[in-house]
């Protein structure tokens, strides 16, 4: 790793403080930050309930979701070894997705950890019928054919059980499960979802060297000590844990998983492995700032931040066709 | 058993005798109805015999309030669906179903268009139009006396100084400022609508930060939440708690919304109701 | 190149179905340290699967697989790794990783016990061994084929394991880096290791093999010498060609002839 990736590195993670401010300074009421921060958090003045109440959990939220969402990117174009592949572009989100809604609006009386494990095994049955149908080693074109069919059929499926489900609003929330959402979330879906992100992440970390020797391919992965269904599984089960429970409390929020991978890839010298904590890093950031931006332009008129995402991250998917196509690299 | 049978013909005689007294000038025989809120008033003040045809939404779990009698159909709003039934009274509201309220005109079936009430204003044009066409019936009459004297009773006047703060917060974070029925139902009750206060007209968006900046008296939550909806997510937050553990919130009925006629009544007095303890707690 | 292990491989009787069909067929040979063993055959012959068996890529249906003393499939995978390097026929790499970031994935079976630096100073010296250090800080997805195999040669020898295996591991190469990455592998079996290739060029494994092991159809034909396998009559049966075995200033020979 050369000393420049190296300092951008250092600026991403210097940056992280800078956006949490800039994020808890963002919202439709102005507060008086220093005072609120000052007060602590069992102060009963307005500022200080909406710091740490509202602001504060939302922003956690966002750095949770997006570090969850980047590094189940980043591990999921590692074990498909894939540049195209994409929690939300290959269904595994729509999978935990339809699972968080047939819990959320059919299974009122269901405990609260239930949404988190069943999104998760949504998530975890969307992954592992990509993996199955586009087959280990598929090219790009087979890859995302298998991802499209399947993330097709599961939002169709997520438009049936809201259309059917008992909640007058539940038809035009399809919009929040297509998009995300971080309005209105408090501690406790922060607690909801992160013990679940962190046992993904650990999972993944177990897994790093498997996607570092799976660079060279399925056989010479083999050959390196990394045989048998137990590392594969560890990746799956790894990327549906992050995705899966960062899905059931905000709603799909796509392109984060396939532009910071992307972006992050040559600062660690294309390395698989490292490549995790870093997506993560920078899909938090990501997230967070793209969540400062809502905030400051559209406040409560609440644009999904799925959108600004989506508006990110699709040029940014042309640039990757055009230039795939130009340097055969894809 | 003689007796007793005997008392009980005499009984139901007495019944059928007040009927006919109670229900004299009924104006149609067979009516149906192209409108949910009418359906509604009519399976609520109009005897079942006399309703032909409510619209399926009626029949939904989530309108539903008392079983709806069998021989009562349930229309989409078609037209054909209706000439079968011979109704003598067609109602309809101002908007929706109008093809099919023009067609049955058309073909010289008595429709009547009741206006649509959006304001206290509008819902006593709404219940003058209602007894034009159906006669005066007792319910009816009486909701609209009871209503005019809620009206009447105007304690905005006498409370300047000890006016509560209320602030609505519906799905999806929606809250009503002045010109809609909910504010008015707010200030006749006594209080502030803090919506109207911060500049929204008709409806506008507050945030849970607004929420707790403006700090209401009363927080005024709108409809069932019993389903889940992530519309409904804000008054779940848990930032709310203290609110709903110190009584300090109302939720308006889900009627209130589509049907004000006959639910405004109930809301103003729970609302006046609620006024009292606030103004009591302090 | 220290501490190298002197382990013999042995297989008896191994067998090995893929894809319902059954590819090996009762294979018994033996590796023995210090060993440059060709595995050769026609196409289809098996060879990719008895190298993959080996390895432990593939799990045999039956027979054994023993190094030293030790039963292959008891040993933990990680330590397998230690023991075997394997480089498959083809390997294309996922991501643009820099040489010798790529040479270092061969020392993951090792993960901590070897430092950073330890692992960037033996990956380059693996790569000067193949006369490719000057490829050290290229991505390889901008490497031509045979920059690519030199690169991932070192790979397979950046570990320093006993027991080498590589499938085709000259089928890119221009002539020159032919014959060098075979005195490579002659030089690793002289230092002590089993070293185990499938190779096309019979030529090549007349020349630099101490054993030859020739599959047909999924079955051992023969195996011995290059002077015994390669007999006119054998060759003629199994590949369908005329050639000629001789000595040469010392030295094997083998020329394929016109088809039968």
């Amino acid at each position: 790793m050369s000393t420049r990736n190296k300092t951008l590195i250092a600026v991403l993670l210097a940056a992280l403080p800078v956006a949490m401010l800039l994020a808890l300074s963002s919202g439709p009421v102005a507060i008086d930050l220093p005072a609120a921060i000052a007060s602590g958090w069992r102060s009963d003045s307005s500022d200080s309930v909406i710091l740490w109440q509202l602001r504060l959990p939302r922003a956690v939220l966002a750095l949770l979701v997006g570090a969850a969402l980047g590094l189940g990117g980043a591990a999921m174009q590692g074990m498909l070894r894939n540049p195209l592949a994409e929690p939300a572009l290959l269904g595994v989100s729509s999978g935990a997705a339809l699972a968080a809604i047939l819990v959320l609006y059919y299974g009122a009386a269901v405990s609260g950890l239930m949404l988190p494990l069943l999104a998760i095994t949504g998530a975890l049955l969307a992954v592992g019928s990509v993996w199955l149908l586009a087959g280990r080693g598929a090219s790009a074109s087979r890859l995302v054919l298998a991802g499209v069919a399947i993330n097709a059929f599961l939002s169709a499926l997520m438009a049936l059980a809201l259309n059917y489900a008992p909640s007058m609003f539940a038809m035009q929330e399809i919009v929040f499960w297509l998009l995300g959402s971080l309005a209105n979330r408090g501690w406790d879906q922060v607690l909801l979802a992160l013990p679940f992100i962190v046992a993904g992440a650990i999972m993944l970390f177990l897994a790093r060297n498997y996607l570092r020797a799976l660079s060279l391919g399925e056989t010479s992965a083999a050959s390196l000590g990394f045989a048998g269904r137990r590392y594969p599984l560890l990746v799956l089960f790894g990327i549906a844990f992050a995705v899966g429970s960062s899905v059931a409390v905000a709603g799909t929020i796509g392109f984060i998983g396939l532009v910071v991978p992307h972006l992050m890839r040559p600062l660690v010298g294309q390395d698989p492995g490292r490549l995790l904590w870093v997506s993560a890093l920078a899909g938090a950031l990501l997230l967070l700032l793209a969540d400062v931006l809502v905030l400051n332009t559209v406040g409560t008129q609440e644009l999904r931040i799925g959108a600004v995402t989506a508006f990110i991250g699709a040029p940014f998917f042309f640039w990757l066709i055009v230039s795939g196509r130009r340097e055969m690299s894809l | 058993m003689g007796r007793q049978g005997r008392t009980t013909r005499l009984r139901a005689w007495l019944i059928c005798g007040l009927w006919l007294c109670a229900v004299p000038a009924l104006a149609a025989e067979r009516i149906a109805s192209l409108n949910l809120c009418l359906d509604q008033i009519l399976l609520s003040w109009v005897p079942p015999n006399n309703i032909v045809s409510v619209t399926w939404l009626s029949g939904q779990d989530q309108y539903r309030r008392a079983p709806i009698p069998e021989h009562i159909y349930l229309n989409r709003a078609q037209a054909e669906e209706l000439l079968p039934l011979t109704p003598d009274l067609i109602l309809t509201g101002q908007f929706g179903a109008q093809r099919a309220a023009a067609r049955l005109e058309q073909l010289g079936f008595p429709v009547v268009r009741i206006p649509d009430a959006y304001s206290l204003e509008q819902l006593q044009a709404q219940l003058t139009a209602l007894g034009k066409a159906l006669g005066p019936l007792p319910q009816l009459t009486a909701q609209e006396k009871q209503l005019a004297d809620l009206l009447a009773d105007n304690p905005s006047a006498g409370h300047e100084q000890s006016k509560p703060r209320a602030l609505i917060l519906s799905a999806n974070n929606i809250t009503y400022g002045s010109g809609m029925l909910e504010h008015q139902l707010l200030t006749r009750a006594g209080f502030t609508n803090l919506a109207a206060e911060e500049g929204v007209n008709q409806l506008g968006r507050v945030s849970l930060e607004q929420v707790i900046a403006l700090a209401p008296d009363l927080l005024v939550f709108y409809g069932g939440a019993q389903d889940f909806a992530i519309a409904h997510l804000a008054e779940r937050h848990p930032v709310l708690k203290q609110y709903i553990a110190s009584g300090r919130t109302y939720r308006l009925p889900e009627q209130l919304g589509y049907c004000p006629a006959l639910a405004v009544v109930d809301v103003l007095q729970q609302l006046k109701k609620k006024r009292a303890e606030i103004v009591d707690a302090e | 190149m220290s501490d190298v292990q002197s382990l013999e491989f042995n297989c008896r009787d191994l067998t090995l179905t893929r894809n319902h069909r059954r590819v090996l067929e009762g294979i018994s040979c033996a590796f023995r340290p210090g060993e440059l063993t060709a595995v050769i055959g026609p196409n289809g012959a098996g060879k990719s699967s008895l190298l993959g068996c080996l390895a432990g890529i593939y799990a045999a249906d039956t027979g054994q697989l023993c190094i030293g003393e030790r039963e292959f499939n008891r040993i933990a995978a990680a330590e397998r790794a230690q023991l075997c390097a394997y480089l498959p026929q083809q390997e294309a790499p996922a991501w643009s990783l820099a040489a010798q970031d790529l040479v270092a994935l061969g020392l993951l079976p090792w993960g901590r016990s070897i430092d950073r630096a330890a692992k960037a100073r033996r990956s380059l010296l693996a790569l000067q061994q193949v006369d490719a250090g000057h490829l050290a800080a290229r991505p390889v997805t901008q490497l031509s084929g045979g920059e690519l195999r030199r690169v991932q040669l070192a790979r397979l020898l950046v570990g320093d394991a006993p027991l080498l295996i590589a499938d085709e591991p000259g089928a890119a190469l221009d002539i020159r880096h032919q014959l060098q990455l075979m005195q490579t592998f002659r030089q690793q079996a002289d230092t002590g290791k089993t070293v185990i290739l499938a190779l096309h060029d019979l030529g090549l494994a007349a020349r630099y093999c101490d054993r030859i092991l020739l599959l047909h159809n999924g079955s051992l034909a023969a195996q011995g010498s290059a002077e015994e396998v390669l007999t006119p009559a054998r060759v003629g049966e199994v590949y369908g060609i005329h050639s000629e075995f001789r000595w040469r200033d010392g030295r094997p020979e083998f020329v394929a002839g016109d088809l039968l």
